[in-house]
C-alpha cells in the first residue's frame, strides 16, 4: 500500500458538490461491478467537450481532509486505486475504501442537465450522457451512496424510449444489485417488465407481470402489470382473460388517474367488442372519455386486425382514430412511466397577490 | 413620552405582529395625544387608522376595528393597496361580528373596486359562504355558479363548486348535486378538500342508487377514494396548507398578504377538522366497494362487479357480513353473465361459508333459476322443493311454487305440474300470478293432447280474465285447443274472432299461420294458401313456415307451375334482409322443375343450391338434393338419346365418381361443410349397405378434418353418437353444440338420445328419462326411436321397474323395423332385467337366443355366451357354464372379441374350481337353445 502526500487542491474548496462515501454504504452486491459488464451504449455519441469533461480526474477526500486527484485505476473491493501523473512519470495510489470520506466525480454539470432533461420527459436527450457518466462511476457503485446511484436508474427507461428493450433489460440487470431504494427498485422492475413485453418475451413477461401484480395493494398506483398481462392475453386470443385483467385497474383506480390506465381501457374496449358485449364496450368508451383518458392505439390489438375492423373510436372532433400501431416503434408505451400519481401541490394553484 | 415616540412604538409593535402591545400604544396615543392637531393630520390618520383597525381586528375587537376601518374609508376613499386591504378586512370584521349583510356589502364593494385583483375571487368565495351560512342558498348558488363560470383560478372556481355541492347535499338536493359532480372537472389529484368531495359524492351516489340510477351513481362513486388513500392525502394537504401559512406569514409583505394567510389558515383549520373526523371514523372502504359493485351490476357491468365482489368475498380480514353480501353479489354477477357453471360454483361456496345466511333462500333461488336457464329442469325442481320445505313462509314462496309447476310442465310431468298450480291457486288466491297459474294448469292438459279438459278450463278462464293482459293469450289457446280437437270450423271462427279483436297481440302472426293450418284441415287448400300468403316477414320464423306450407299445398295439388312460381318469387325477393331456408326453397324449385319435365332447369337450380348453400352449415335439404341428383341421373340415362343438354352429373362415369370428384374439389376449395356433406352422403350409403364400421370410419374422418362450427348439425349428431356409443364423455360437447346452436333442428333428436345415453352411464337416471320422454313425444317416428325404447327399458331396469321394462323390450321385439341388432339388444335387455330381478333361470334363455339367432354380431354373441356361462355357474351348473365357454372358444370369429378374450381365463378358472369336466356327447348349449327358441317361436 503506497501513500503519497500531496497538497490540497484549491479547486476542491470551491467545488460545491462533495460526495459522501464510505462505510455508510451497505454491502449490497457480491460481485464487484466492472464497466465491461455494462451493455454497449445505445444512446449515441456525446460532444467531445462533454466527453473530455467526464474524463477529468476524480478527487478522493480521505479522513483528516487530505485530497487526492487522479483517474480511476481500479477497485478490488477494499482498495480504490487512482492513477496520477507526477513529475517523472505516472503514479498509482491505492486507498482503503473505508478511509475515503468523499469522492468528487467530474461531470456533475452534465449530470444535472441530464436529470433536467429526464424531468422534462426528454429521456432520449439524457440517455447518451447518463450512459457516459455511468461508465466512469459504475466501478465505484459499491462505495457511493444510493443518492449518487439513483440518477442512473433512468437509463433503462431511456433505452426503452428509443426502442432498445434488450439494452434496457441489460442495464436493469447491471444496476439492480446496487439499488436498494424501493422507488428506484420499482422503476427498474417496471422497465424490465416493459422491456420483456416489447421484446415479445411473453412467457417471462407474463411471469413478471403476475409478480408485479402480486406486489400491488388493492388500489394500485400504476396499471403497468395489468396492461402487460392483458395485452399478452389479448394477443393469445384469450379475450375474456384480457378483459378481466384490464378491468382491474379500471375498477380499482377511481377517479385518480394511474399510468397505463388508458392502455387498459383500450384493451378492455377491444376485448368487449370481440366478445360481442357491445353495450359494455360503449359504456367503457363513454367512461374513458368522461375520465379524460384517450384511446391508445396498441400493437397488441393488431393481432385481431380483421375482427376489429368495425370497431369505431372517434376523437373529440369526430375523426376516426387508428386502433393499433403498425410497429413497436410507434407505440406510446413509455410516456407514463414517470407520471406521478397525485400528491398535490397547493402552491401550484395558489394565487399570488 | 412624546407623541412621536408613542407613534413609533405603536408602529414597531404593529409591524412585528404584536397587536396587543400595538393596541396599548394606540390607546396611549389616543388618550394622551388625541386632541393634538398633529395626530389628526390626514398623513398620520392614513397610517394610524388601518394599523389601529387591524390591531383591533387581530385581537378580536371587531366592533372597534369596524369603526376605525370605516373611518379610514370615509376619509380616504381613493383606491389603492391600503384601501383594498382596509375594505377587505372590514368585510371580514363585519362577518366575524355577525354583520353578514354589511360584510356582503363590503365584499361587493371590494369586488367592484378591484375586479381584476386575485383577492376579488376570495371575496366572491367568501360572499357566497356568507350567503350559504345565512340560509340564502339560492343567491349563494347563483354566486358560486358565476364564480365557477368566470376566468378565475381553477382552484378557487373548484372551491366554489365544492361549497355549493356540500350545501346541496346537506339540503338533500341530490339531482342538482349530481349535476355539479357531473359537470365539474374535479382536479382530484391536487384538490385540498378531497374529503368534502368524497363524502358528498358518496352520499349522492347512494341516493342515485336508491333512485335506480346506477350509471350516474357510478360517476359519483368514482370520486370516492379508499379510506387509507383519503387519509394520506388529507394529511399531506394539511401539511402543505400549514407550510403555506408559515411561508406566507414569514415572507409575504404585500398589502393583501393577510387575506391569503387568513384564507390558508381557514383552509388548514378545515382540513384539520376533516382529518380528525376521518381518523375517528371507521374505514368506509369495504361498504363503499360493496355499493360500487352493486352499481356496476345494476349498470349492466357484471364483469366489474365480479372483480369487486370477488375481492371483498375473499378478504378474510373483512367482517363476515360484508363478505357474505359480497359473495351473494358475486353469485348475482355470474348469474347476470349467464355463466351457469360459475354461478353454481360460487353459490356452492356460499353455502359452505355461510350456511346460516339469511340470503340462503335467495341464493338457492338463483341457482334454481340458473338450472332452469340451462334447461336442467329436474335439478331446478329439486331446489324449488327444498326451498318450499325450508322456507314455506318466505316472500318468494308463491313464486317458487309457481315456477316449480312451470318446470314440471317443461319435463312433461303434467299431473305434478297441475298439482302445483292448483296448490298455488288455493294457497295464494290473491297473488298477481293467479291467472297465469290457471292458464298453465289448463295448458298442461293442452300439451297432453287432452283438448276437452283444456277447453273446459280455458273457456271460463277467458270469461274471468276480461281486461287481464293474458286474456288474448287465453283466447288464442282456446282456438289452438279447438284446432287440436279437429273442430276446424269452430277453430276458424275462434281464430278469426281473435284476429279481429286483438290484431296487434303478440300471437297474431301465429294466429294467421294457424288460420292457414285450419283451412288446410278443412281441405280448403286454396284459401289456406291465401291465408299463408298473408304472413309477412315481420312474423319471424313463421314466415318461412308459411312459405313452405304454401309450397306443400301446391305440391299436394300437383300444381308444379304454381310451385315453381311461388319458390321463384321467394328466391328472387329483394325486400328481405335474410331468406331463411333459401337452399331448401331452391331444392323444391328444382324438384318442381323436374316434375314439370324441365330437368335442365332443375339441374341449374340444384347447382345453385350447391353453390349458394352447400357450404352453409345451417342449410337443410342437402342430403335429399344429393339423393335427387342420383335418381335424376339414373332416370335421364335411361334414354340417353333423348338428352339435349349436358351436365357433369350426367357425363360422369358413375354417381360415386361424381361424389369422389366433388369431395376432392371441396377440399381444394376449402369448402369444408360441403365436403362433410358429401362424405356423409357416402357414410349413409355405407350404412344402408350394412357396413356400419365403414360408415363410422367416414364420420370420424369428417370429424378430424372439419371444425365443429362448419359441420351440418345432422353430421354433428351422428359423430356425437359414435363417441357416446363408445362411452366418451366428450360426446356431450357435440350434443350441447346442437342444442345451443340449432335448438329446433331435427338433429336435436341425436343430441337428446346421445345425452340420455351419457346420463344413463353416469347413473343420472331421471335426467336421462326426461330426455327420452321428450324424444318420444316430439319425434316418435325418428329412426333412433327403437334405440330410445331399448335405452328406456334399460333405464326402467335400473329403476327396478321390471314390469314396465319387460313391456318396453317386448314392444321392441314386436317391431318389424327393429329386426337385427335392435332385437338382439332387446333380448339382452330382457336378460339383464331378469338378472336384476334375481330370476337367473329366466335370464339364460334370452342370452341363448342371442347367440343362436344373431351370429352376425360377434361382440354381442360372445357376450351372450359369457354372460350365460356366468349365470349357469351361479345357479350351480358349472358344466353348462363350461360348455358355453367351450362353444364360444370353438368359434374362431369370436376369439378376438372382448368377451372372447376374457373367456379363456374364465374357462381355466372354472376348470380349476369345478373341473375336470367330462367330455360327453351331450347337446351343445346352442342346440339346446335352438330347440328352446323353436319351441318359443312355435308357441
Amino acid at each position: 500500500m503506497k501513500f503519497l502526500s500531496i497538497p490540497l487542491i484549491p479547486f476542491l474548496v470551491l467545488c460545491p458538490i462533495i460526495v459522501l462515501a464510505g462505510k455508510s454504504t451497505p454491502e449490497i452486491a457480491d460481485e464487484l461491478p466492472a464497466a465491461s459488464s455494462l451493455p454497449d451504449p445505445v444512446g449515441g455519441e456525446i460532444p467531445v467537450a462533454e466527453q473530455q469533461e467526464i474524463r477529468q480526474p476524480l478527487i478522493l477526500t480521505l479522513r483528516g481532509g487530505r485530497e487526492f486527484e487522479g483517474t480511476l485505476s481500479g477497485f478490488d473491493g477494499e482498495l480504490v486505486s487512482v492513477r496520477s501523473v507526477e513529475e517523472g512519470g505516472e503514479v498509482v495510489l491505492s486507498f482503503p475504501s473505508d478511509e475515503i470520506t468523499e469522492i468528487y466525480f467530474p461531470g456533475e454539470r452534465i449530470l444535472t442537465e441530464s436529470m433536467e432533461s429526464v424531468e422534462a420527459g426528454d429521456l432520449e436527450q439524457a440517455l447518451p450522457y447518463l450512459e457516459a457518466l455511468l461508465v466512469s462511476r459504475y466501478p465505484l457503485f459499491p462505495i457511493i451512496t444510493e443518492e449518487q446511484r439513483a440518477p442512473f436508474v433512468k437509463i433503462p427507461q431511456a433505452a426503452l424510449a428509443i426502442q432498445r428493450p434488450a439494452a434496457a433489460i441489460a442495464y436493469v440487470e447491471a444496476l439492480r444489485p446496487f439499488i436498494e431504494d424501493p422507488g428506484s427498485m420499482e422503476e427498474l422492475r417496471d422497465a424490465e417488465l416493459l422491456g420483456r413485453y416489447m421484446l415479445d418475451l411473453n412467457d417471462t413477461a407474463k411471469v413478471k407481470a403476475l409478480e408485479w401484480i402480486d406486489d400491488q395493494n388493492r388500489f394500485p398506483e400504476s396499471a403497468l402489470g395489468f396492461f402487460v398481462l392483458a395485452a399478452i392475453a389479448f394477443e393469445e386470443d384469450a379475450y375474456e382473460d384480457s378483459l378481466y385483467t384490464a378491468l382491474r385497474p379500471v375498477v380499482f383506480s377511481g377517479q385518480i388517474p394511474v399510468p397505463y390506465l388508458s392502455h387498459c381501457y383500450s384493451l378492455a374496449i377491444a376485448s368487449t367488442h370481440l366478445l360481442g358485449h357491445d353495450s359494455h364496450r360503449d359504456k367503457l368508451i363513454a367512461e374513458m372519455e368522461e375520465r379524460g383518458l384517450s384511446w391508445q392505439p396498441l400493437l397488441a390489438l393488431r393481432s385481431a386486425n380483421e375482427d376489429l375492423e368495425d370497431l369505431v373510436i372517434l376523437d373529440p372532433q369526430g375523426n376516426r382514430l387508428p386502433l393499433f400501431e403498425a410497429s413497436t416503434g410507434s407505440e406510446r408505451l413509455i410516456e407514463n412511466l414517470n407520471d406521478s400519481v397525485g400528491g398535490g401541490d397547493l402552491l401550484e394553484n395558489e394565487e399570488t397577490p | 413620552m412624546r407623541m412621536q415616540d408613542a407613534l413609533a412604538q405603536a408602529t414597531l409593535a404593529f409591524q412585528s405582529g404584536n397587536y396587543e402591545q400595538a393596541l396599548q400604544f394606540f390607546e396611549t396615543l389616543d388618550t394622551t395625544f388625541g386632541r393634538e392637531p398633529e395626530l389628526q393630520k390626514p398623513g398620520v390618520q392614513r397610517i394610524l387608522l388601518p394599523a389601529r383597525g387591524y390591531s383591533e381586528f387581530a385581537v378580536g375587537n371587531y366592533e372597534s376595528a369596524i369603526g376605525h376601518f370605516s373611518s379610514f374609508l370615509e376619509q380616504f376613499p381613493e383606491k389603492g393597496n391600503v384601501h383594498a386591504f382596509v375594505l377587505y378586512t372590514l368585510a371580514q370584521a363585519h362577518q366575524l361580528d355577525g354583520g353578514n349583510e354589511e360584510a356582503t356589502q363590503r365584499l361587493s364593494q371590494f369586488i367592484a373596486s378591484y375586479p381584476e385583483s386575485p383577492e376579488s375571487s376570495l371575496a366572491a368565495l367568501q360572499q357566497a359562504d356568507i350567503l350559504f351560512r345565512s340560509g340564502q342558498t339560492e343567491e349563494a348558488l347563483a354566486l358560486s355558479e358565476r364564480l365557477y363560470a368566470s376566468d378565475r383560478s381553477q382552484s378557487l372556481r373548484t372551491q366554489a363548486r365544492l361549497r355549493a355541492l356540500q350545501v346541496l347535499v346537506d339540503e338533500q338536493r341530490f339531482a342538482e348535486a349530481f349535476a355539479l359532480i357531473r359537470d365539474t372537472r374535479w382536479k382530484i389529484e391536487t384538490m385540498p378538500e378531497l374529503a368534502v368531495l368524497a363524502f358528498a359524492a358518496l352520499q349522492t351516489g347512494d341516493q342515485l342508487m336508491a333512485d335506480n340510477q346506477p350509471g350516474d351513481a357510478l360517476r359519483c362513486y368514482r370520486l370516492v377514494p379508499p379510506y387509507q388513500t383519503l387519509l394520506a392525502r388529507q394529511k399531506a394537504q394539511l401539511t402543505r396548507a400549514r407550510q403555506i401559512v408559515d411561508y406566507r406569514s414569514r415572507n409575504d409583505r404585500s398589502a393583501m398578504a393577510m387575506a391569503w394567510i387568513e384564507y390558508y389558515r381557514q383552509l388548514a383549520a378545515r382540513l384539520e377538522a376533516q382529518l380528525q373526523a376521518l381518523e375517528e371514523m371507521e374505514d368506509y372502504t369495504p361498504g363503499f366497494l360493496l355499493r360500487y359493485g352493486q352499481a356496476f351490476l345494476r349498470s349492466g357491468r357484471p364483469w366489474e362487479s365480479i372483480l369487486l365482489s370477488r375481492t371483498l368475498a375473499s378478504d378474510e380480514s373483512l367482517p363476515a357480513s360484508i363478505r357474505e353480501q359480497a359473495h351473494y353479489q358475486w353469485i348475482l354477477a355470474n348469474y347476470s353473465l349467464e355463466d351457469w357453471e360459475e354461478t353454481f360454483r360460487v353459490a356452492q361456496e356460499f353455502g359452505v361459508q355461510f350456511p346460516d345466511s339469511e340470503l340462503a333462500p335467495e341464493t338457492l333461488y338463483l341457482v334454481a333459476q340458473a338450472y332452469q336457464e340451462q334447461r336442467k329442469f329436474r335439478s331446478a325442481i329439486d331446489l324449488y322443493t327444498e326451498l318450499l320445505e325450508l322456507y314455506p313462509t318466505h316472500d318468494l314462496a308463491a313464486r317458487w311454487l309457481f315456477t316449480r309447476g312451470f318446470n314440471l310442465s317443461m319435463i312433461e310431468q303434467y299431473e305434478e305440474a297441475r298439482a302445483d298450480f292448483e296448490r298455488f291457486r288455493t294457497t295464494f288466491p290473491e297473488h298477481p300470478l293467479g291467472i297465469q297459474a290457471q292458464l298453465w294448469h289448463a295448458l298442461s292438459h293442452h300439451f297432453e293432447g287432452n283438448y276437452d279438459e283444456a277447453l273446459a278450463e280455458l273457456e271460463p278462464l277467458a270469461a274471468a280474465s276480461e281486461g287481464h293482459h293474458l286474456h288474448p293469450e287465453i283466447r288464442y289457446r282456446i282456438a289452438t285447443a279447438t284446432y287440436g280437437n279437429k273442430d276446424y270450423e269452430g277453430a276458424r271462427q275462434l281464430i278469426e274472432d281473435y284476429l279481429e279483436e286483438f290484431p296487434m297481440h303478440q300471437r297474431a302472426p301465429e294466429a294467421v299461420v294457424l288460420r292457414g293450418d285450419i283451412l288446410m284441415g278443412l281441405g280448403e287448400l286454396i284459401a289456406a294458401s291465401s291465408a299463408f300468403a298473408q304472413v309477412t316477414p315481420e312474423a319471424g320464423g313463421l314466415f318461412p313456415y308459411a312459405i313452405f306450407q304454401r309450397g306443400k299445398i301446391f305440391k299436394a295439388l300437383e300444381r308444379y307451375d304454381l310451385m315453381i312460381e311461388h319458390y321463384e318469387e321467394y328466391i328472387t325477393r329483394d325486400d328481405l334482409d335474410a331468406k331463411p331456408r333459401f337452399g331448401e326453397a331452391l331444392y323444391w324449385l328444382g324438384w318442381a322443375l323436374l316434375q314439370s319435365g324441365e330437368p335442365e332447369a332443375a339441374l341449374e337450380r340444384f347447382d345453385e343450391v350447391i353453390e349458394t348453400t352447400g357450404n352453409d352449415p345451417t342449410a337443410t335439404e342437402i342430403q335429399p338434393l344429393l339423393a335427387s341428383l342420383e335418381t335424376m341421373r339414373r332416370d335421364l340415362l335411361k334414354d340417353p338419346d333423348a338428352l339435349d343438354f349436358s351436365h357433369p352429373v350426367i357425363e360422369t362415369e358413375s354417381f360415386d365418381a361424381w361424389i369422389d370428384n366433388a369431395i376432392l374439389t371441396a377440399l381444394e376449395q376449402e369448402r369444408l361443410t360441403w365436403f362433410s356433406r358429401l362424405k356423409y352422403f357416402q357414410a349413409i350409403r355405407e350404412r344402408a349397405r350394412g357396413d356400419e364400421e365403414m360408415a363410422r370410419t367416414i364420420l370420424q374422418e369428417i370429424d378430424e378434418k372439419v371444425p365443429l362450427g362448419e359441420l351440418d348439425p345432422e353430421v354433428i349428431g351422428q359423430v356425437g353418437l359414435i363417441y357416446s356409443d363408445m362411452g366418451f364423455e366428450y360426446a356431450e360437447d357435440y350434443f350441447d353444440y346442437i342444442l345451443e346452436n340449432y335448438p329446433d333442428h331435427p338433429a336435436r333428436a341425436e343430441a337428446w338420445f346421445g345425452l340420455a345415453q351419457l346420463l344413463f352411464e353416469e347413473e343420472k337416471l331421471e335426467e336421462a328419462d326426461d330426455l327420452l320422454r321428450k324424444f318420444e313425444d316430439q319425434m316418435p317416428l325418428h329412426p333412433l326411436s327403437v334405440r330410445v325404447r331399448i335405452l328406456r327399458g334399460q333405464l326402467l331396469t335400473e329403476l327396478a321397474d321390471f314390469e314396465d321394462a319387460e313391456v318396453t323390450f317386448e314392444e321392441v321385439l314386436k317391431l318389424k323395423q327393429a329386426r337385427g341388432l335392435p332385437h338382439a339388444y332387446a333380448l339382452a335387455g330382457l336378460a339383464e332385467m331378469n338378472e336384476a330381478k334375481g330370476d337367473l333361470k329366466r335370464a339364460i334363455p334370452y342370452w341363448q337366443r342371442i347367440y343362436t339367432l344373431y351370429r352376425a354380431y360377434p361382440d354381442l354373441v360372445a357376450e351372450a355366451y359369457y354372460r350365460s356361462a356366468e349365470l349357469f355357474e351361479e345357479i350351480g351348473d358349472p358344466v353348462a357354464a363350461y360348455r358355453s365357454l367351450e362353444e364360444l372358444l370353438d368359434d374362431e370369429g369370436l376369439l378376438s372379441t372382448p368377451f372372447g378374450v376374457r373367456a379363456v381365463d374364465y374357462r381355466r378358472e372354472l376348470a380349476e374350481t369345478h373341473g375336470p369336466f367330462p367330455l360327453e356327447d351331450a347337446p351343445t348349449p346352442t342346440d339346446t337353445a335352438r330347440q328352446n327358441s323353436e319351441l318359443e317361436e312355435a308357441s
